[in-house]
């Protein structure tokens, strides 16, 4: 029943889909191993990000920070404060039920967030996954042979839509960043027509 | 769920007017609001008719552009639109063209009353958005100020009208049928003139005149008119220039359509200027006068914050001036019997253009018909006296200068006063050319305005002058505009107080721009916002150049008199602004204003310095 309610979220109109920008923070480069330090997310429906009804946890967690420290800033006190994963993981699961789901480097949140989720005991499943970073690869090696280091951070392909300046690595800023960033591939892509959210979520994939 | 993101503070924190919200409603802004994502595509799904909402552009430009596809403003990031609808409640009718794609903030209507609920500075800043031009729309669009409303939208009924061949029986008869006090005169739909009861009164009863007489015979023939796509207070300025209560008003192929009264503007809202011309003009003497132009600029400040253009406390003030000067006219030749001959009051400078502020000095002089005698000269050298005292005293301060009326120097017949123009246009010395800049924006206060009319397209014509142009074009080529190097300002100091002179480093210089330019064509109007309007598709100044002028313009005047109107404490050059105390914005605004300017000089040096 859930994959055929998601297969004809799919055939709708992308406008009309539901999209939720996510963002994750870890202790470290493997989103298995290491642990969830702060989620955010951000209800999609183009053209609106609804900044009113985002979502942002900081986990609790008494894991020694590493050097992954220096670039979320989030310090131990922080975590110290921050909510259960459980009641985190409750909430988002909640917000995001029957949504596609975008992320700048989708298989890095889908596998942080998959190794949180089998810790703390549940099950989700997405209706579907949008990766801005994919979508931006392959639009830009449509155009170039090679592609300049550097070029697909979640900074450099805002650039190249005219979008501001954030202060990066904070799961929220970065997920609003994501929101917008999908926006502008999105209507892209769209190019002002009605066309629907699988042809979408076929450019992040 | 909502959260607390530092970005978007940040940014509202340096976008005015957040930046003057206390930190709980400036967190209510924040958590509340959501982001759109702005292209060419979905414009119309973002700005809709039935959902007015507030706009803060964070990335990206946009045109906005009227009904009929007028540009009004350039937006780009830290802009704000979309607030006209929500302050009037009327239907959004301008659209975007959207330049580059890019995310807009909105709050909706509820919050943003909640917003302007919560902190004054929040509302003023939307209720007196005249000192934040980008913010303003042109022309009087929002209908937040009552006399920037068109006469069109207040004309209630046709006029009631009948041919001049009628009697005064049957014009009499038709003003107590309609219950009018007065009747336009119109002959094949022209507007021939005008009856108004007092006429009945005082030209056919008093007269003892019989009532079988034509209408022509007693109507005040091509009356004062104004058009019915000009203001309420163009309508204002009218009757308080000519004293008069009644105006037909015509459409654009002169035909009637309607009249407006003085009591028709006391029923608009805000009335006061009417009862300030209307209490300067009733004034029974000198000392009454002295007394109610006392109260001008304290009446003033509280006017300023009301309208939205404050571009119009310009224009009131020369047109109170204009009434002063009138009013004291009247006075003297109570005393000293009327004028011996045909003479005009000029008015030049700042009272001409119709941007006088409270600190400008009185520019004016005296033209006579070429046949006055030595002892009409002599009445009129003792009546600009009085004149030029008694706008003193009504706090008119007497000019530097010396070109006032009262200086025999400016007193001069039609041919006289042709020979000093054509002395400056032939020998355009630079000390010339800055000593007659003021003298070319003219315009008649009192007396005949057919003398004046004359006079003044004799001096349009000198003024033609190729050598003369290109002269005045290298004296503006010469005056500095206060943009250093890497677009920063250069401020003088005075002491500890660094600033810039707005009127003399910018408005000044940008004046004489439109004038350089209208004399080349040879128009003779004064106002620089007018002549700007007729230069309108005329080469050699494009419409784009014409429009960034007159928005410079108005930016700048309005900041002058925002600035003078918050002055808080005296000794500071009366034209003083410190780039210090404006806010990002205005800065922003500033320095686009001077970019304006100092392309607009360079412009000229290559069109008129060629001529050389």
């Amino acid at each position: 029943m859930r994959r055929l309610r998601a297969w004809r979220h799919g055939r709708g109109n992308w406008q009309q889909a539901r999209w939720m920008a996510l963002d994750i923070e870890t202790n470290g480069l493997s989103p298995k191993e290491d642990a969830m330090l702060s989620l955010a997310w951000v209800p999609i429906q183009p053209p609106v990000i609804a900044l009113d009804r985002t979502g942002y946890s900081l986990l609790h967690s008494d894991t020694t920070l590493n050097q992954s420290a220096t670039i979320h800033q989030l310090s131990s006190s922080d975590l110290a404060s921050g909510r259960p994963l459980k009641e985190v993981l409750e909430a988002f699961t909640h917000d995001a039920q029957d949504h596609f789901i975008v992320a700048h480097n989708v298989q890095f949140d889908r596998s942080a967030l998959q190794a949180a989720l089998a810790r703390a005991g549940m099950r989700w499943r997405a209706d579907g996954w949008y990766c801005t970073l994919l979508a931006e690869k392959k639009r830009l090696e449509r155009a170039h042979n090679v592609l300049p280091h550097g070029s697909l951070t979640l900074a450099a392909s805002r650039a190249r839509y005219g979008l501001a300046d954030f202060t990066g690595h904070h799961a929220l800023h970065d997920a609003i960043a994501c929101a917008e960033l999908f926006l502008a591939q999105a209507y892209r892509s769209s190019n002002g027509q009605s066309i629907p959210a699988r042809r979408i979520l076929k450019d992040g994939r | 769920m909502t959260s607390d993101s530092q970005d978007i503070r940040s940014f509202l924190q340096q976008t005015p007017p957040f930046d003057a919200l206390d930190a709980d409603t400036l967190k209510l802004a924040a958590d509340k609001m959501q982001a759109m994502y702005l292209c060419q595509a979905n414009r119309d799904e973002i700005i809709r008719p039935d959902r007015p909402m507030l706009f803060l552009v964070r990335s990206g430009a946009s045109d906005l552009v009227d009904k009929d596809g007028q540009h009004i403003e350039r937006l780009e990031p830290g802009d704000l639109f979309g607030y006209p609808s929500l302050l009037t409640g009327r239907a959004i009718t301008n659209r975007l063209q959207v330049i580059a794609d890019g995310i807009v903030w909105t709050w909706s209507a509820a919050l943003f009353d909640e917003m302007r609920r919560r902190s004054q500075a929040f509302e003023r800043y939307f209720m007196n958005a005249h000192g934040q031009r980008l913010l303003a729309e042109k022309g009087g669009q929002t209908g937040l100020d009552w006399t920037e409303k068109t006469l069109d939208s207040v004309l209630e009924r046709t006029p009631v009208s009948i041919p001049s061949a009628a009697s005064i029986r049957e014009a009499a008869i038709k003003m107590s049928e309609h219950r009018v006090s007065c009747l336009l005169v119109v002959d094949d739909e022209q507007l021939r003139g005008i009856l108004t009861d007092r006429d009945l009164r005082n030209r056919v009863v008093a007269a003892g005149l019989t009532t079988d007489t034509a209408v022509a015979a007693v109507m005040t023939p091509m009356p004062a008119v104004v058009y019915a796509r000009e203001s309420l207070f163009d309508a204002l300025t009218a009757m308080s220039q000519t004293n008069i209560h009644h105006l037909p008003v015509l459409d654009d192929q002169e035909r009637p359509v309607g009249v407006i009264t003085a009591t028709d503007l006391m029923h608009q809202q805000r009335s006061e200027p009417v009862l300030l011309i209307n209490a300067l003009f009733k004034a029974r003497d000198k000392e009454a006068l002295v007394q109610e132009a006392q109260k001008i600029p304290d009446y003033l400040r509280s006017f300023a914050g009301r309208v939205r253009d404050i571009g119009t406390i310009g224009r009131l003030l020369s047109s109170l001036t204009d009434g002063m000067t009138k009013k004291l006219i009247q006075l003297y030749e109570q005393k000293h019997g009327s004028a011996p001959c045909a003479y005009v009051w000029l008015a030049f400078g700042s009272q001409a253009r119709g941007d006088q502020t409270l600190g400008s000095d009185q520019d004016n002089g005296l033209l006579f018909a070429d046949e006055i005698t030595d002892g009409q000269r002599q009445w009129f050298a003792d009546m600009a006296t009085y004149v030029c005292d008694g706008l003193a005293d009504c706090g008119i301060r007497l000019c530097p200068g010396d070109i006032m009326a009262k200086n025999p120097v400016w007193q001069m017949t039609r041919l006289q006063w042709r020979e000093q123009f054509q002395k400056w246009v032939r020998s355009p010395t630079p000390k010339n050319i800055m000593h007659s800049m003021i003298f070319f924006d003219s315009r008649a206060v009192a007396g005949n305005t057919t003398l004046y009319r004359r006079h003044r397209e004799e001096v349009a014509k000198l003024a033609q002058h190729d050598m003369f142009l290109g002269n005045i074009a290298r004296h503006i080529g010469e005056l500095s505009v206060p943009l250093g190097l890497f677009n920063r300002f250069r401020t003088k100091s005075e002491g500890e107080f660094e600033y810039i002179d707005i009127k003399k480093q910018a408005i000044a210089i940008l004046n004489d721009i439109v004038r350089l330019y209208s004399l080349s064509a040879g128009l003779t109007v004064p106002a620089t916002p007018a002549r700007l309007a007729q230069l309108r598709g005329k080469s050699p100044l494009n419409d784009k150049d014409n429009t960034n002028l007159l928005e410079a313009w108005q930016f700048l005047t309005q900041l002058r008199l925002n600035v003078q109107m918050d002055r808080r404490y005296d000794g500071v050059p009366a034209n003083a602004v410190d780039p210090e105390q404006l806010s990002t914005l205005q800065r922003r605004q500033l320095k686009a204003a001077f970019r304006v300017i100092k392309n607009a000089q360079q412009g000229v040096s290559f069109k008129f310095g060629r001529n050389m």
